[in-house]
């Protein structure tokens, strides 16, 4: 599913604040313990005896409510300022003694690849090969389309080419961070165990989406119907919210992304397939068993290296971040590098609506009155035209 | 077979590489000495306190001989990329890696020294001689307790200058603190504080548990029994170390001789950078606010 940054998740609504007792249904007629809170909750039922101490009485025996009605409104634990200062000290401490004693070489860490990603200017063809990008599937699984990739054949398996990989993988990243600065929606896929936290990384950087579950076949060519819940926002050139679309943005299509990234296309033919039908550009991780013809820009490197996978998107994450910035600070300067939808318009403010509103209620009213009056004139007709019957006789 | 010599460290930063290297299994080296902000300290000496030679020996060959050792005993395992720090903190409560934690321990301890070190006087900001003026009555006091401190350690060991809870009274203030050999200040690694001259302790049973806390619970519960200030968690942070003192033999041996323990720790002080040690305290010159503003 795609998932955009602010879209309403139902279940946490329902969380924030305790269910009004109207909405309440019987479930169960369990008697249990009473804690102390849900006596606060009138018994309001209307198939529930009403007697306070009856066993089957109002909301309170019924466990579902019991939770339900536990919910406070949610208040910040009091801030201890002894647990800011420690904090404090601690940091300090670690500043400026953490690093005493020796230099220590640069290393491979696991987790600095999701913290501090690597940039398209880090692309070297050590780091790829200390990343595995090299190693491809076993000649047998070849895919030939793939051929102009293929550096030889080591232990029965395709070397994939580094210097292709690396010249690929920039290429990529240009057009992920000319996306961003045009302000484009970027959409990264990486469907496979592992994969999520260097898509939603990478996402996070690029200020796209992400996903690391099944794409639901139709969420581009049918994403009135899926994407139905996700909200829509209209954004300034800063991005910040503007007020006044609301109507128009009720009706509006599901959004489609402009530029698909995807770790694992093998497995994610239908996404594809659905981007080409809608005219959105792909890039790929095209392996040597993977079909190059089916992203618009492949990269060919490793896909089944969790590894090799972080620094691609890490990477091009940080492409995105970069035209994200370079979007906003053009913007700052006065420069907007996208144009907004056709049909957007220009935003209404609420004494308008109220005008619209207003004018809207009075045609309704005066064609309400025209359809009265029509219906009067048309009874007045027929009481003649009887009279005007019986005259003939 | 000749003693293996260590290059000179000179302008370069970096790794160390000795001119004749006893025969090992090839493998990088994953620690490297690290470079100290004022160089000419390296080629110069410190002027009146410590001579080139002197620095050449009590850093580049000793830190790079504690990096090498640390560097064979730590290689290929999961703490070879660690920090030292990391490291000596993780083994000192491991008796069976002693050694680990020694070198480990060491190579902090004589980076901490040498990095608080400038060639010329340094004045102490005013906001840290208040403080260590609510401590110690007068800087002078401070100074001569820790140039007594460290006469009257007998062999090598350090001497700190440290910020943090001082006894039961849950205040915090400055004190001396002694580690002999290799001990470590820090939280973590208390088990090798190796504070005391357990060879001049007592070794009768009652001394022993006069200095641990009570055995019994008399007294240890209610709302009056605990002592006052805050409860600290087993390892957490009451020490803050601001400024320590080199009191093994090899680095005042050549300018002082082995009787110059007290004129070395004078001229010592005179080279503090006292700037430093106000920004170990997390006090800069203009009173920044910390970064974590929570």
């Amino acid at each position: 599913m795609i998932l955009r940054n602010i879209a309403i998740r139902h279940g946490r609504r329902a969380l924030a604040a305790p269910l009004p007792t109207s909405q309440l249904r019987s479930l169960s007629t369990e008697t249990t313990t009473l804690p102390q809170q849900t006596d606060l909750l009138p018994p309001t039922f209307s198939n529930q005896s009403t007697l306070e101490n009856s066993a089957e009485s109002g909301p309170k025996q019924l466990r579902i409510t019991q939770r339900l009605g536990q919910a406070k409104p949610y208040h910040r634990a009091k801030k201890d300022p002894q647990i800011k200062r420690d904090f404090q000290l601690k940091k300090t401490i670690e500043r400026t003694t953490g690093k005493l004693g020796a230099l220590v070489e640069p290393h491979y860490e696991p987790s600095q690849l999701l913290v501090d990603p690597p940039t398209p200017q880090d692309v070297t063809l050590e780091l790829l090969m200390a990343s595995q990008s090299h190693l491809g599937h076993a000649t047998s699984q070849w895919n030939p389309a793939n051929s102009r990739y293929i550096y030889g054949v080591r232990q029965g398996v395709h070397i994939i080419s580094l210097e292709e990989t690396a010249a690929h993988l920039r290429r990529a990243a240009k057009v992920v961070e000319g996306v961003a600065y045009h302000g484009g929606l970027i959409l990264f896929v990486g469907t496979r165990k592992g994969q999520s936290a260097c898509v939603v990384r990478a996402a996070e950087m690029a200020g796209g989406c992400h996903l690391f579950e099944r794409w639901l076949p139709g969420t581009i060519t049918n994403g009135d119907q899926i994407l139905r819940r996700c909200r829509m926002k209209a954004i300034d050139q800063h991005d910040k919210e503007l007020q006044g679309y609301d109507d128009k943005i009720e009706n509006w299509q599901a959004l489609k992304p402009d530029l698909v990234v995807n770790l694992n296309p093998i497995e994610n033919y239908l996404l594809l397939h659905e981007c080409s039908l809608n005219n959105i550009p792909t890039i790929g991780v095209i392996d040597t068993d993977a079909n190059p013809t089916w992203v618009t820009y492949p990269i060919p490197a490793n896909d089944d290296s969790l590894r090799c996978m972080q620094v691609i998107a890490g990477v091009l994450g940080r492409a995105g971040e970069a035209g994200q910035k370079r979007r906003l600070a053009a913007a700052e300067s006065g420069e907007v590098t996208w144009l907004p939808p056709p049909n957007l318009g220009a935003p209404v403010s609420e004494a308008e609506k109220i005008k619209r509103n207003e004018l809207k209620k009075e045609a309704i009213l005066k064609k309400r009155k025209a359809d009265h009056e029509a219906i009067e004139q048309s009874k007045v007709t027929a009481a003649q035209r009887e009279l005007g019957d019986f005259d003939d006789f | 077979m000749p003693r293996p010599r260590f290059a000179r460290l000179g302008l370069s930063l970096g790794s160390i590489k000795p001119s004749i290297r006893p025969v090992r299994t090839p493998c990088r080296s994953l620690f490297t000495v690290p470079p100290i902000e004022n160089l000419e300290k390296m080629v110069n000496g410190i002027p009146e306190f410590l001579s080139p030679a002197a620095v050449d020996m009590a850093w580049t060959q000793y830190q790079g001989y504690m990096i090498e050792r640390l560097n064979n005993l730590v290689a290929g395992g999961q703490w070879q990329n660690a920090d030292v720090k990391q490291i000596a903190i993780n083994y000192a409560r491991d008796p069976n890696s002693a050694p680990i934690f020694n070198y480990a321990s060491m190579a902090h301890n004589n980076h901490f020294f040498f990095e608080a070190l400038q060639s010329h006087k340094v004045p102490i900001p005013q906001s840290l001689k208040t403080d260590l003026e609510k401590d110690f009555s007068s800087i002078e006091t401070l100074q001569r307790e820790m140039i007594v401190t460290a006469s009257s350690m007998f062999g090598p060991g350090f001497v700190w200058l440290v910020h943090g809870s001082v006894g039961n009274t849950g205040k915090r203030g400055f004190r001396i603190l002694t580690t002999y050999l290799a001990g470590s200040p820090y939280s973590g690694a208390h088990t090798r504080r190796q504070a005391t001259d357990m060879n001049t302790e007592s070794n009768a049973m009652g001394s022993s548990v006069a200095r641990g806390p009570p055995a019994n619970a008399v007294g240890a519960h209610g709302n009056h029994s605990k002592a006052p200030g805050p409860t600290v968690a087993p390892g957490g942070i009451d020490v803050q170390p601001v400024l320590c003192l080199n009191t093994w033999e090899h680095v005042y041996l050549p300018d002082y001789g082995v009787a110059g323990k007290m004129a070395y720790a004078s001229c010592w002080w005179e080279r503090v950078n006292w700037s430093l040690v106000a920004r170990r305290l997390g006090k800069t010159e203009f009173n920044q606010p910390s970064k974590f503003q929570i």
